[in-house]
């Protein structure tokens, strides 16, 4: 299936603002994150289709994934 | 500290701190070795000082009756990374009541000053009184014990935070140094001042890399009492970590908790300044005064950009491993490294650009580093001028001060330049004074007399509850943005368990970088392994809530009344469309979340 995913913050470095990127069905967020490369622990903010959801959410043909990462302020 | 006992539950008053009493009006001084009567006051830090305050009846901040009290944390100068923090405490010239008392306030930072400081043998170190005259204070190891000698300080009148450290170091070379810079000198008009910690790469670079405890005009207090500087002179104590040390040290840099202010390099997400990438999506960034703009103009700032144009280095403090900041310098014509402009961290460099209309780094880090070198809290004062801009600009027949209004460079800085100087008390005294005598309060970005940090206000209804600055005594302002919440209870519970025990990284000496809960096994551990003292995750919960309560209580006996836990009126009156986050802070809503915040609160409260 097709997934749009788009990345932000320090996600962006060495990967895509935004892509096209194919994952077999029934795929999950966090299947998403580990096919990326970005360490689970680290993908914060999971918004599927401008709804914010969990790593275990199972995604979509056509879906749009937003990963951004874990900020704080100081 | 001296240790006797390995409960400090049962037996508190088997730990002693060391604590130094300087009568700056007589130069007369005490030490003494005080028993801990409470967890509170083993772990330290403002958990230890807001106790002693709480027994003082202030009614200004500028008495001599107002202590300065001056400590470090339990873990402050051990071998647990991050241990480095120094606390200043008193009644704050800054926040006060709408019944005009001066509300008790503690401000941290880093630096080496903090390990230095233990290292002598002091604990902590209460400054009474008023010196006639401008002083340093000079604290050494002597051969029993710690020692304090002020020093005539007169010739540091005028200079700088960085000049009068620099200038210290030439005859201390192996100190280090708390100073503050003209605006505390300037106290009557400037009630921001700022606590300026010398580091280890500032004394070796002769670059102005300080640390600052900024919040609550801490500096100011120091200006009024005439007291210029600090000094601890004193070898360094290193030890070598314990495998079982080593071990936590190795979880605090690689753990989790801290890979969010680690370089992008070592697989972090780059510092504070990151917050930039990540709330941007959501137009959640300050801009304007705290109005979002809804437009792309933010991301000049972002790092991918400023690198175009600037050299960044990831740095760390002093034997920390987590690098959390960013040191911005120029880049000469050939692309190497050119002098330093400024430490970028999200909240100056927001509050000194983007919330000014100022979308380039460079004038956002020439200004950081003025109000730095000045000796001003970014965030009070970033935050006043994003004020007095936008009055401006909605009354142009009639401007405050130079007339400035956002993106105006050249006349914002001289705003920054002319509040340091003691010429601009309308910003140097707080926008909550200032709000009040133009009669424009509800854009004021500022609750009970402090200014709020970088996060929106409709994004946090947690601000009210924090107990000094916005951000770093209740841990609820990023929340919306990670989480998306929206619902009563969840609020409720983040205030009243969760987001107040940010404050124990104020009392136990470490940074709040850990990142961490303050009750997680790994601080449980760090206590243990450094100083032998066992206590539970749940002791520690109980002693930085207790803190925390009397905190609340201590701004009750100041005149808090309940009409000043509020948010800027803007957030309810001014609803902005650009923000693209839930917008569930109604009246209503908050109304009914100070009920069940009160109701949680109120029945724990110690009575004073």
């Amino acid at each position: 299936m097709q997934i749009t995913v788009k990345l932000y913050g320090s996600f962006r470095v060495d990967r895509f603002k935004e892509a096209i990127c194919r994952y077999p069905v029934g795929a999950t967020v966090q299947f998403v994150v580990v096919a990326l490369g970005i360490p689970v622990a680290q993908a914060d903010i999971v918004i599927v289709n401008d709804q914010r959801t969990s790593l275990d959410h199972v995604l979509e043909n056509g879906d749009i994934l937003a990963l951004f990462p874990m900020v704080a302020g100081g | 500290m001296r240790i006797e006992t390995n409960n400090p539950i049962i037996s508190p008053s088997h730990v002693y701190y060391k604590r130094c009493t300087v009568n700056l009006a007589t130069q007369a001084m005490s030490f003494e070795d005080v028993p801990c009567g409470n967890l509170e006051d083993v772990l330290g830090g403002f958990g230890r000082s807001f106790q002693l305050l709480a027994k003082r009846e202030i009614k200004e901040a500028y008495c001599p009756e107002n202590p300065l009290i001056v400590n470090t944390g339990l873990l402050t100068g051990s071998p647990i990374m991050t241990g480095m923090r120094t606390y200043f405490s008193a009644y704050s010239p800054l926040k006060h009541s709408s019944q005009g008392l001066p509300a008790a306030m503690w401000s941290a930072a880093s630096g080496k000053f903090g390990s230095k400081l233990k290292w002598t043998g002091l604990d902590e170190i209460l400054f009474e009184n008023c010196s006639p005259t401008p002083v340093y204070a000079l604290i050494s190891e002597g051969e029993s014990g710690p020692k304090l000698e002020l020093k005539p300080a007169d010739h540091l009148f005028g200079m700088t935070t960085h000049e009068k450290i620099m200038t210290l170091h030439k005859h201390y070379p192996d100190a280090h140094f708390a100073a503050i810079g003209q605006a505390g000198e300037n106290f009557r008009n400037v009630f921001m001042g700022a606590v300026a910690l010398s580091t280890e790469n500032q004394l070796k670079t002769g670059d102005d890399k300080c640390r600052f405890a900024g919040r609550g005009g801490m500096g100011s207090l120091m200006g009024y009492k005439n007291l210029l500087a600090l000094v601890v002179q004193c070898r360094d104590k290193l030890v070598k970590p314990s495998p079982e040390i080593a071990a936590i040290n190795k979880e605090i840099v690689k753990g989790g908790g801290s890979a969010r202010f680690q370089p992008i390099s070592q697989g972090g997400n780059g510092g504070t300044w990151a917050s930039y990438e990540v709330m941007q999506p959501f137009f959640a960034v300050p801009e304007n005064n705290f109005q979002p703009k809804g437009n792309d103009e933010v991301e000049k700032v972002f790092r991918e950009n400023v690198v175009k144009t600037f050299d960044v280095a990831s740095a760390g403090c002093y034997r920390c491993g987590i690098r959390c900041h960013n040191n911005i310098y120029r880049k000469q014509a050939d692309g190497s490294r050119g002098g330093f402009l400024a430490k970028f961290d999200f909240e100056p460099l927001n509050l000194f650009g983007t919330n000014l209309g100022l979308h380039d780094a460079g004038m956002a880090g020439e200004l950081i580093q003025l109000a730095d070198n000045l000796g001003m809290d970014a965030i009070s004062l970033g935050t006043t001028i994003a004020y007095v801009l936008d009055y401006n600009g909605r009354h142009p027949d009639k401007p405050l001060l130079n007339g400035a209004t956002f993106g105006q460079f050249e006349q914002i800085r001289d705003l920054v330049c002319l509040t340091g100087a003691g010429k601009a008390p309308e910003i140097g005294q707080g926008s909550k004074r200032l709000s009040e005598k133009v009669g424009e309060t509800g854009y004021a970005i500022q609750i009970k007399g402090l200014e709020l940090p970088a996060y929106l206000p409709e994004t946090n209804p947690g601000y009210p509850w924090a107990i000094a600055g916005g951000h770093m005594s209740m841990g609820t302002y990023l929340l919306l943005v990670r989480q998306g919440k929206t619902d009563l209870d969840y609020w409720v519970n983040a205030i009243t368990q969760s987001g107040l025990l940010i404050v124990g990284y104020d009392m136990i000496g470490l940074c709040k970088f850990v990142g961490v809960g303050i009750n997680h096994q790994l601080i449980v551990d760090s206590v243990k392994a450094a100083t032998g003292l066992e206590v539970t995750a749940d002791d520690l919960t109980a002693a930085v809530r207790r803190a925390y309560l009397l905190g609340l209580a201590l701004e009750r006996k100041q005149g808090y009344l309940d009409a000043e836990y509020a948010l800027p009126s803007q957030v309810f009156s001014q609803l902005n469309p650009n923000i693209k986050l839930p917008r569930f802070v109604t009246a209503e809503f908050f109304d009914e979340l100070k009920k069940r915040v009160w109701s949680v609160f109120e029945k724990e409260m110690p009575t004073l």
